[in-house]
């Protein structure tokens, strides 16, 4: 071998990952060539120069130093990390739950009208019927008799919760969809997270 | 780190402690300086703890440490004046014997600490001369005891490349500190 290509495998060689069919050669090569042995010490002596490269101690309060601020910088890095999208969805539930309970109101206004004003229709009366057995066994099952006619403000009130958690019972389903969504968001925000920390 | 996923803080605590030494002085190496160092080490710390949810024991913990600590030390080199100089200018300025004159020292004693100090300066000037990608490939085989693997996942290359890396840095390192060991010798 040339003292050209024995150079390129020198440092290879020095760090012991070279074939041993080409370990022996160089080797040879080096007891003979003044300049390739020159070369291998050079090598050799300026990697273990880099021993003289020390790194001062870390002073000794860095850890409280860190977890002071992660404590302060924590709210902060949540206020940083909402995104719009997130603002929108939320608004959206915020603006879905307001209409709930508006209909819940509108129909407890309703139904507390007489019926003689109201001219009915044969299912109407029937879900009318149905929504107040099932207010009556909701108020059973709160251990407390109320009558379905309220008199004072009081037991207005007290049906209006009623029929607001009745209304919200009826809509369960839409409800468990937006925590599910509420989840996906705060997995989002993780994801962005360690993207952000990956790309920078 | 399992344990921080599930929001221990203490266990963080003792996870900073076991490894900040480390993470400093990999920052130290690559940065050059104390200030930057501590912030950068500082920084990837409080990442790690924001990133601890999403941890996934992959690989082992250094590997992700390192990395983080890379990249938080490449976003502080890119905000900073690059008031770095080449390796192609060090060894420009260093081809002339600027070092000091070993005959007018009077005692020994002095003389090995000056050289010690003087040597020391030397190295962190050519490893701060390096290219980015051979600096952090030098520091994490020789000082932080990497394999080719670790680094590969650090540096987000092959091992191949990173042998090929380390390769071209040795190459670097011998010609710049040639006139400064020949005049050792």
């Amino acid at each position: 071998m040339k003292c050209e290509q024995i150079k390129e495998l020198l440092v290879a060689f020095l760090d012991g990952s070279i074939e041993d069919s080409r370990k022996a050669e160089i080797q040879l090569h080096i007891e003979k060539c003044h300049d390739c042995r020159k070369e291998a010490a050079l090598l050799e002596k300026s990697w273990q120069m880099l021993d003289g490269y020390e790194v001062p101690k870390l002073r000794d309060d860095f850890t409280s130093s860190v977890m002071g601020k992660i404590h302060s910088v924590q709210p902060q890095q949540q206020l940083h990390n909402v995104s719009l999208w997130r603002f929108w969805r939320r608004s959206f539930a915020w603006s879905a739950a307001a209409v709930l309970v508006l209909a819940a109101i509108s129909s407890f206004i309703l139904l507390d009208r007489k019926p003689a004003d109201t001219k009915q229709v044969a299912g109407e009366d029937k879900i009318e019927k149905t929504t107040q057995q099932q207010q009556v066994e909701l108020v059973k099952s709160q251990k407390e008799v109320v009558p379905v006619v309220a008199d004072t403000d009081e037991e207005i009130i007290r049906n209006l919760d009623i029929f607001v958690n009745l209304k919200l019972l009826e809509n369960m389903e839409l409800l468990e969809v937006m925590d599910e969504l509420e989840k996906e968001e705060k997995e989002t925000d993780i994801i962005v997270v360690c993207n952000y920390v990956h790309q920078s | 780190m399992l344990r921080v996923k599930n929001g221990d803080d203490p266990a963080f605590e003792q996870l900073v402690d076991r490894n900040k030494q480390q993470m400093f002085s990999l920052a130290y190496r690559f940065l050059g300086n104390y200030q930057d160092a501590e912030d950068v080490a500082q920084e990837s710390f409080i990442k790690i703890y924001n990133a601890a949810k999403a941890y996934k024991p992959l690989s082992k913990f250094t590997t992700w440490m390192y990395k983080i600590c890379r990249n938080t030390c490449i976003k502080k080199l890119r905000h900073k004046n690059p008031n770095t100089i080449s390796l192609s200018d060090y060894k420009r300025s260093h081809d002339n014997n600027s070092g000091i004159d070993l005959e007018d020292v009077r005692s020994d004693k002095p003389l090995e600490s000056l050289l010690v100090r003087e040597k020391a300066q030397v190295v962190k000037e050519v490893i701060d001369a390096l290219p980015e990608r051979q600096k952090l490939a030098v520091i994490l085989y020789r000082y932080q005891n990497c394999s080719y693997e670790q680094i590969a996942e650090i540096m987000s290359c092959s091992a191949k490349a990173v042998k090929s890396i380390l390769h071209r840095a040795r190459l670097n390192l011998k010609d710049v500190l040639r006139n400064y060991l020949d005049r050792e010798n």
